[in-house]
Parts: structure tokens; sequence; C-alpha cells
């Protein structure tokens, strides 16, 4: 493998050699949103890599000044559109933290239920989008298929499939409509049988392994300087999950496992997110047989103003990492300021390190891996 | 023996066959493609479509336009005795909803106050696509409580 | 709590009525003391004695009875579980931590403050420090993840931007909050030769508030455009946007010249073209 201080000179080879600048533009299928690369290359192999960010920021920090609590909760779907459950819960339990409400057992126990099959639903695309663009189109068709069958359980509990808007903060505002346990109970025993035939096409597959063995190695200790957070983190080596660090809604009532691995490299957090795909599941069915009775709804006041001088810091585990919210409140009922730390922002500064002297095809399978939603990235 | 079975599985490429065999199966499975627009799939009860306004019921109170995060439903009205029982009461001039940039989030189906809702969202159409911006996108009063055009769904759910 | 509670809610109504009968006596007192005045005077004050002490008891009583209806409706609310209670707001108090005791000792002064709120512990530290705060916990005590960096903007305060960091520490679970108060023309030291993960999150300071952070690698726009002037986040930027011409590229446009951004959200629909059929 050369190296990127290679001390040819031009005159060494028949041809001349030099490095040529390529723009991985924003609009680029295998992006996964609008991305921008400028890329520096050595025939194939990526010598330099800067992302430039920022075809999507619509301003949404900004837009939460404007409304009261509750009504920021469709701009937190905005973000990370693939896991809105996730995002609804962070912003909302932000609120609940700086307010100082307690939410009831039951409505905790449902925004589990919710969040799971969000990220169950998160790494289904994540696989789809990852393994056409390393080239193999089928699982994109199957896990589509159970994508379907979740986004119709959240049709019918909040009446819409992707831009939830399924919390607020205090609790639910919707109970769980009739037959909707039933519905999801079958979906969650089916959901592993799945999982083997995607991983059937997959993981023993060798021109998988080939593509993924290797490939976008990142070291642990470099992880964590970066701040990186979610499966990136795991698949190198460190089990860090805000699920079992610092235990919100219902998850320190239900057994779970998070699977760590330790290469660091594209295959292994594949082989993370596939575990973490059974794990949500096994949540969901425990959360489906213990949900007790009760109120959806905490107490609170009809006009609910943040406190004189108050700041919180409330964070998740969603599929791609940690989200924060950020909430500073100075007595009014809309927040003053709301900054969301996005994970998919923070993880995209480790890309130029993993794809330095990869080839061309190794940056999409990098770029897949990290599992980026350009929502997120630039709110 | 176990390196002439890791020969045998690499020449005879057993791995890719086992994913092929996967997808062969399939080949058999039924189909869920639903042929849409020949076949509909209906939406749940909650879906959150286009709206409907019934004015009878609406008590002009002004709640959905404030509770709206974008800000898009423009509603007046002014004060005049009814005719009938000559009480003073709210008529309302204009309830214009900016279809454009709706977001269908139901915040303000939410905040309508009267039992039942004045302003609803469930009409579980989505269907809103038009060949001019301006004959189905910038939604006023009278065209929110006619709006009818509603698809025929199948009978039954297509699993 | 005012005084008017449930099982006597006339119990502030009491004592005028007292007081009203208390004066006709008084009178009476007064009027009928021209015959026998002594014996009547005397008569009169020890009526007026006892009706004064009576009135005294009742007021006592009531203002138990108050007392024990306050008590047991508290004991009913702690019974009630914490959703149907009214919200605890979290209140700010000062830190009474191991690890505030030791940064102290490190830095002494530039520690400007330590406080907890809703379980965080928050830091204030001059700006100057802001390295040495860092590299400090992150080698010495730890905190080995940066969480986010991000600024928040008071104008009425001086000075003005503050820029905050969140830091958590994986092997002990421990988060904490640091923040540098910079105005308007100051820099910040920059972290990110302490913690890598502090490069786009400054460089997103940087471009929605225009706080500069010195020594970094990188100081560029990072969610706007470049050559985009203005920074955001502010509270002085109006969310509708700004003129997108002479505003931001005063040297391509000339003054209040070139495309006029905020004029396309007051849309109106316009009539279809009329046609002649």
């Amino acid at each position: 493998m050369t190296d990127a201080t290679d001390s040819r000179q031009p005159g060494d080879h028949l041809f001349d050699v030099e490095e040529m600048e390529l723009n991985f533009g924003p609009q680029h299928p295998a992006t996964h949103g609008v991305l921008r690369l400028k890329l520096k290359i050595d025939g194939e192999r990526i010598v330099g890599c800067y992302p430039i960010i920022g075809y999507l920021h619509r301003g949404t920090e900004k837009l939460f000044e404007l409304h009261p609590f509750f009504q920021n909760v469709p701009h937190t779907d905005r973000m990370d559109y693939v896991a809105a459950a996730t995002n609804n819960l962070a912003y909302v339990g932000a609120v609940e933290k700086l307010v100082g409400l307690t939410v009831p057992p039951r409505a905790d126990w449902i925004r589990t239920i919710l969040c799971e099959l969000q990220r169950i639903s998160s790494h289904l695309l994540w696989l789809a989008t990852h393994a056409i663009d390393i080239g193999a189109m089928t699982p994109f068709f199957y896990t589509f298929r159970e994508r379907e069958v979740i986004l119709d359980l959240f049709e019918e509990y909040c009446g819409a499939r992707l831009t939830l808007n399924c919390m607020r903060p205090g609790g639910q505002p919707y109970d769980l409509p009739v037959g909707w346990v039933e519905k999801c109970r079958a979906f969650c025993e089916e959901f592993p049988e799945r999982i083997e035939e995607y991983e059937g096409l997959l993981t023993e597959n060798r021109i998988w392994k080939r593509r993924t063995i290797g490939v976008g190695v990142l070291d642990p200790e470099v992880a964590l300087d970066y701040g990186v957070t979610g499966p990136m983190l795991r698949g190198s080596g460190i089990g860090y999950d805000v699920r079992k660090a610092r235990p919100y809604a219902a998850y320190d009532q239900v057994e779970f496992d998070v699977p760590v691995r330790h290469n660091g490299d594209t295959y292994d957090r594949y082989l993370v997110r596939m575990e973490e795909m059974r794990q949500a599941n096994r949540i969901v069915l425990q959360g489906l047989e213990k949900l007790p009775e009760g109120p959806l709804m905490a107490k609170r006041p009809r006009v609910m103003k943040a406190p004189k001088e108050g700041e919180s810091y409330y964070s998740v585990e969603g599929p791609k990492g940690e989200i924060g919210f950020y909430i500073v409140g100075q007595g009014k009922p809309e927040p003053y300021r709301c900054h969301v730390r996005a994970p998919s922002f923070i993880n995209l500064q480790a890309l130029p390190d993993m794809v330095e002297g990869a080839l061309m095809a190794d940056l999409v399978a990098v770029i897949g891996t990290t599992d980026i939603v350009l929502g997120e990235v630039d709110r | 023996m176990t390196a002439l079975r890791g020969l045998f599985e690499k020449f005879m490429l057993l791995d890719l066959f086992a994913g092929l065999g996967i997808t062969a199966r399939h080949l058999f499975k039924k189909k869920v493609t639903v042929q849409y627009p020949e076949r509909r799939m209906e939406p749940a009860h909650r879906f959150r479509g286009m709206f409907r306004l019934d004015e009878e019921r609406c008590i002009k109170c002004t709640l959905c336009a404030r509770d709206c995060p974008i800000d898009i439903v423009y509603i007046d009205w002014h004060q005049e005795p009814n005719p009938v029982t000559g009480k003073k009461e709210k008529v309302l001039d204009r309830f214009d909803i900016d279809v454009q940039r709706c977001m269908f989030c139901g915040l303000c189906e939410e905040a309508c106050p009267t039992e039942p809702k004045s302003i609803w969202l469930t009409s579980k159409t989505y269907e809103l696509a038009s060949y001019d911006r301006w004959s189905n996108l910038y939604v006023d009063m009278d065209k929110l409580q006619e709006w009818r055009v509603r698809p025929d769904y199948t009978d039954r759910e297509v699993e | 709590m005012s005084d008017r509670d449930p099982e006597r809610p006339d119990a502030k109504g009491d004592a005028p009525s007292e007081d009203a009968a208390k004066s006709p006596g008084g009178d009476d007192g007064a009027e009928a003391g021209g015959e026998a005045p002594q014996e009547d005077a005397a008569q009169a004050e020890a009526a007026a004695k006892a009706k004064a002490e009576a009135v005294a008891q009742a007021k006592a009583a009531a203002a138990e009875k108050a007392r024990l209806a306050r008590e047991a409706k508290a004991r009913e609310e702690a019974a009630k579980p914490a959703w149907e209670r009214d919200p605890a707001t979290p209140e700010w108090e000062d830190a009474d931590d191991p690890l505030a005791r030791a940064l102290k000792e490190e830095l002494g002064e530039a520690l400007l403050s330590a406080r907890t709120y809703a379980g965080d512990l928050t830091l204030g530290v001059e700006r100057g420090a802001v390295r040495e705060l860092a590299r400090s916990l992150k080698e010495r005590h730890g905190f080995r993840l940066i969480l986010d960096v991000c600024g928040v903007d008071y104008p009425d305060r001086d000075p003005r931007f503050e820029v905050v960091y969140h830091v958590y520490d994986i092997q002990t679970d421990r988060r904490v909050r640091f923040k540098v108060e910079v105005g308007e023309d100051e820099e910040v030291p920059s972290v990110v030769s302490v913690w890598r993960g502090a490069d786009w999150p400054e460089r997103e300071v940087w471009d929605m508030f225009g706080v500069r952070f010195a020594e970094h690698p990188d100081m560029t726009r990072i969610l706007m455009w470049e050559g985009f002037e203005g920074h955001p986040l502010r509270k002085d930027f109006p969310v509708e946007g700004i003129d997108t011409g002479s505003a931001i590229y005063p040297e391509y446009y000339e003054d209040e010249a070139g495309p006029v951004a905020g004029t396309g959200t007051g849309w109106k629909p316009q009539p279809p073209p009329t046609t002649d059929e």
C-alpha cells in the first residue's frame, strides 16, 4: 500500500504523476444526502478528504426560539428524519428536565417502545442504503418490506409515517389504539427470521467480506477524541451506550445487551448494527408485555414557561449516536436557545481520518457505515 | 479435513449460492407490492391528511392559528348580532390555510377546544397534487368545507 | 397558600363578625354607664375582657385548624405520584463536589463559579484558562469524550456571548458543562488540541455567532456558504433572512443592490391565467 507521503518525482515514471482534485458533489446517490467531499486522489487512492456541509441548513435552531415548547416538536422530527422518535424524545426530555416534570410510567414505556421500533426502522434503512452503495441490491427490497410494517404501526399510532410528532413535554398525546399491541407483537415475533435472511445474504458472503473487512478502520482512541458515539464507537471496542450509562424512559426496567466489537472496521460496525436490531426487537417484546396502565400526561401548567434562568442538557441513544439537546430557558414559554448535539455532525468529522489511503470504492463503503443523515448534520 | 472442506466451499461458491437460495425462495412467496393507483391502501384512522373545517362548530377562538408552528392559518372574524337570535356572536370572515407550507403536524387539530373538533386532519386524503399552483395549494374557507375529493379505497386492506 | 382553607371557608369571615358583635356591646356598656357607673363599668370591662379572650381563643382554634388542614393537604400532595403534582422546577445550587474542589485548587481564580442545576455540574471559567481547564479535565480527570461546543447570545449582557462546552467521562459516567463568557471581538483559545472533536462545533460557533477561536486549524464557515456576511444565530439577525445582495456580498453588489431575500415568503395566490375558450 503506497503511503500518502510518497516521494515520487514527476519525472520518475513514464507519465507525469500528480494528485487530482475531485469533487464528490452534493448531488450524488452515494452520499446519503447533500454531502460534498473535496477529494485529493492519487489514481484510485484517496490522499485527502475535506467534507463541505451546509447544503441542507434550514436554521432549525433559530426556529426553535420562536415558538413555545410543544410547538417545536415537529421541527425536531425533521432533523434526523429517518429516526424521528428519538429526536422527539431527546427534545421532550430536555424540556421536562428544564421545567421539572416527571412523566407517568405508561408514557415512559410507550416512548421506549416507539424509540426501539424507530431504531429498527433506522437500521433497516441503513442496511438497505449501505448494501446498495456497495452493490448488493437485494437487501434494499427486503428491508423496506419490514420497514413498511413499522411505518404502518407508527401511522396507526400517531398519524404520520416519517415525521412523527408523537411526543409532548409531559407525556404522550395519544394512547395506543386498539389492536396495536397485537400487531406489534406479530411483527416482532417474525422479525428475527428476517434478520436471519439479511444475514444469510451478506454476513458470510465473500464479496461482502472483502469489501468491508479492514475498510475504514477507526481506532478507539481517535474515535473518543473526535467525540464519536453510537455504533461507530461500539464497533471500535468502547461500549458506551446512553441507555445503559444514564437510563432514561423505561430502559432501566428492560433487559438487553449492547453489542461491542473490537476491530473497528466496516464489517464490525455492520455486525454491531445487526445485533442491535435483534436487541431492539427484544426490548419491544418486553415492553409490550410490561406496559402498565395509567395516565399518559403529567400535570403541567397551561402555559409551560421555562424557569427564570435555567438550562438543561439531555441526551438519548439514537440509532446514529448520542442525540443531545441543550436548552436555555429565560422565563418565557419559548426556549431562549436550543442547541442540538447531532451525532452525524460529530461522527462526520472522523471521516477524513477513516478514508486516508483507502480506495475510492472504500470511500463509498465508509460513508455508508458512518450512517449520516444530512438533515441532522446541517440542521 | 477442514482444509479440504474450506477449499470446497471456496471453489464451489457455497456462500454465494446460499444467498441465491434466499432470493430464489422469494420467487415463490407472496408479493407485497400494491399496484398503485389501480389499488390503493386505506390509511389508518389517525392518519393526518388534508384538513376539513366545519364553520358551525368553530367558536373562532384562534387557538389553531396560535398553535401552528409555521403560522400558516389565517383567521379573521368580527362580531355582529345574529339576525335570528339577536345576540352578538362571532362571524368568520376568513379561514385560510396555506397548504404549500403545511407539514400536517396536527397541532391545530390538537388545539381545537370544541367537541367534536372543528378542524380535523383525519380525512385520509394525501393525494394533493395538482397541475397548477393556485388551484389546490392555498385553501380558503369554502374550499376547506367542500373538500370531498377522496379516492375509492379497496374493500379490504391489502396485506 | 392563602388564609382561605377549604375546610373553613369563612374562617376570615368569623373575625369581622366577632368584632361587629364587640362594638355594640361596648356602646351598650357606655350607655348604661350613666345609671350605675362603677359596677356596670366593671361588669362591662369584665364582659369585654371575656369576649376578647373568647375571640382570641376562637382565632387560635381557627388557625390551628387551618394549619392542620394545610399539613393534611401537603401530605396528600406528597402521596400523589410525581406526575400528578405540580412540576418541581430545579434551582441553581452551589456545587459541593470533589471534582469542583480539585479544579478550584488547580485553576485558582480562573475558575469563576461551580454550580449545579438539575443535577448537571456547571463551571464558569475565564477566557484565558479554557485550554488549561480542558487539558486538566481530559488528562487528569478522564473526561475524554467531548460532547458538544455551542454558543449562546445574550445581547443584554456584557460580555455578550457565552460558549458552552459539554464533556463526558465514560469510565465514571460524569458529565460536566463549562462556560466561557466572551465579548464581540474577543477570541477564545481553541480546544482542538485537546479534543479533536471540537473542530467542527467550534467552526459552527464562529459561523453562527461570530466568536473566533484562536489557533484553530481551519476557522471557516461550515453551515453557511463561503462569503456569507452575518452571523445567523445572533438575536439581531432576523428569522426571515437578510438581503442576499449587498448585505452579504458588499464587494460584489453596490449599496442596497442585488437580490433581496425574504420577499418570497409573502407569496400570495395568483389568479389563474385567463384563457379564452
